[in-house]
């Protein structure tokens, strides 16, 4: 168990300290992607998370070209899952669309830009059959606030606080998840 | 010596009297035959002394702010705009952002930024600031809009990381009527996306323009700030960097019939929605570029309508995607 922590916090140390300054505004939450590219061609994003019920798992995601993204994740659940995200609409006056294709099914997934706010929703089709939708709000540079709702089974809340110490460089959230806590990192290279 | 009664000591200036008003008389004529012979020359230097303590070069700036994306005012905007450029002197136009959006009204949210900048470039826009509502369309959509501009983009307080290009520079330099004109964009801290944008840093707005000022130091006659923000925020800022001749401002949606004056600076703005064209005539003295007189007028403009076809076709295309996606969440 040391070892691993050992492992995890140098990737993320490495991670930190050679991500450009262009963080991906990467997702909270590992399951719950969200309606947008890494950006650039050659960019790659990175999310490191912990959380109680899925433990460490590790995402990287490969911009192949602005609007088409391949993710690889890891998980102690699931050790290896390959995505496809496709940006089908980007930016259509303040909406995005964006298509995910995975083992599991494919997600649609949508959102609104409307200034400091952002309005995210989605829906996976295949096992799950999970949906959701996310408000999330950026007072300033250093912080943002999301709040949602999620529904598999039953409903829960999601609540997060996104903190951005070194401008844009990369990110770190704090997420609550129907009464569980956990905890993100993520940013490009 | 002389003494008191007209003798120098072993002279007889009697006798010497004849001899010199003889020689003062010459003197004199020649000095009346010098005078005459030089007056048109001594005259036209004393005019030309005149004209150059007095002259003062003229500078007519013309501005917009806030136009949200409102087409019907354009034709007449560009009618006023050609009347003072034919009206001659040197005239600038500039305009201080929140010009190519507007998310609260559904069509403005989705169409008119490509038509605005066509229309800017038509009238021949000098500089504009980004506003807010600007940066609402995400880096490469901006990104995109801003290639298309004739005129620079300026914002001197969101400063690029790293090797990220940014859609816009900090300041331009325009020389008209013989002057240096150094222009700096500025943009509110408030109601930005930040999230969209995490490779801009924002810093303080009167600490980027002391930036720019140092580093054009001597390169500029006169200094005009395109600033999206409010009257009170321009006025503290003016405060603390008083060397700002003109500001132009916006985001607050003010009407100043007057300017409103903080030391040497005037603080502008003209409304919004395009309801004004804000007019200011300058007297400026081009030794030091301090402005002698100041004339603002707000010439208001007529809204004719425009076809909205294909706006209303795009705004129907996002609202019939947008009820899509929502109905595939709930059922």
């Amino acid at each position: 168990m040391l070892v691993m922590k050992v492992i995890l916090i140098s990737i993320l140390f490495v991670l930190a300290m050679s991500a450009i300054a262009c963080a991906y505004p990467h997702q909270l939450f590992l399951d719950l992607p969200i309606a947008e590219s890494i950006g650039d061609r050659g960019l790659t994003g990175y999310r490191l998370a912990f959380s109680s019920s899925i433990g460490p798992s590790l995402q990287v995601g490969r911009a192949i070209t602005d609007r088409l993204d391949l993710w690889i994740t890891t998980s102690s659940s699931d050790l290896f899952s390959l995505e496809v995200r496709a940006l089908l609409v980007d930016r259509l006056g303040p909406l995005n669309l964006s298509l995910d294709l995975s083992q599991d099914g494919f997600t649609l997934l949508s959102a609104l830009f409307l200034g400091p706010v952002e309005i995210d929703w989605g829906r996976i089709f295949g096992v799950s059959g999970k949906r959701w939708a996310t408000i999330t709000t950026s007072p300033n540079q250093w912080y943002s606030f999301l709040l949602g709702v999620e529904h598999e089974t039953r409903y829960s809340l999601l609540a997060a606080l996104r903190l951005f110490p070194r401008q844009g460089v990369w990110g770190l959230s704090i997420c609550y998840r129907g009464g569980e806590w956990g905890a993100s990192f993520g940013g490009a290279l | 010596m002389i003494r008191n009664d007209g003798r120098r000591d072993g002279l007889n200036v009697a006798d010497e009297l004849p001899r010199y008003e003889s020689a003062a008389a010459s003197v004199a004529s020649e000095l009346v035959s010098d005078v005459v012979r030089f007056a048109p020359i001594v005259l036209f230097l004393m005019i030309l002394g005149v004209s150059m303590v007095t002259s003062a070069s003229s500078l007519t700036i013309l501005y917009t702010n806030d136009i949200h994306d409102r087409l019907a005012p354009l034709a007449s905007l560009g009618e006023l705009i050609e009347e003072e450029r034919a009206s001659g002197g040197p005239v600038l136009l500039f305009d201080s952002g929140d010009t190519w959006q507007d998310f609260r009204v559904p069509l403005y949210a989705v169409w008119g930024a490509d038509e605005m900048v066509a229309w800017m470039n038509r009238v021949g826009y000098d500089a504009m600031a980004i506003g807010n509502h600007e940066l609402y369309y995400g880096a490469q959509r901006l990104a995109k809009l801003s290639s298309t501009t004739s005129f620079p983009l300026l914002c001197a307080n969101m400063i690029p990381l790293a090797e990220n290009p940014a859609p816009f520079v900090p300041y331009t330099m325009i020389s008209t009527g013989g002057m240096r004109v150094l222009v700096v964009g500025l943009i509110t801290a408030e109601y930005l996306s930040y999230p969209d944008y995490p490779w801009l840093k924002y810093i303080d707005a009167a600490q980027a323009i002391q930036r720019v000022l140092k580093e054009t130091e001597g390169k500029a006659d006169f200094v005009i700030v395109l600033g999206h923000l409010p009257v009170a925020q321009a006025v503290q800022i003016a405060r603390v960097v008083p060397d700002i001749d003109v500001f132009l401002t916006g985001h607050s949606h003010e009407i100043t019939p007057d300017p409103v004056r903080e030391g040497k600076t005037l603080i502008l703005q003209a409304g919004a929605f395009g309801r004004y064209l804000g007019r200011l005539k300058l007297e400026i003295d081009p030794q030091s570029g301090e402005i002698l007189s100041a004339r603002n007028s707000l010439l208001e403009t007529k809204r004719i309508p425009v076809a909205l076809n294909r706006g209303l076709l795009k705004l129907l295309t996002v609202v019939a995607l947008i009820a899509t996606s929502l109905l595939l969440l709930t059922r």
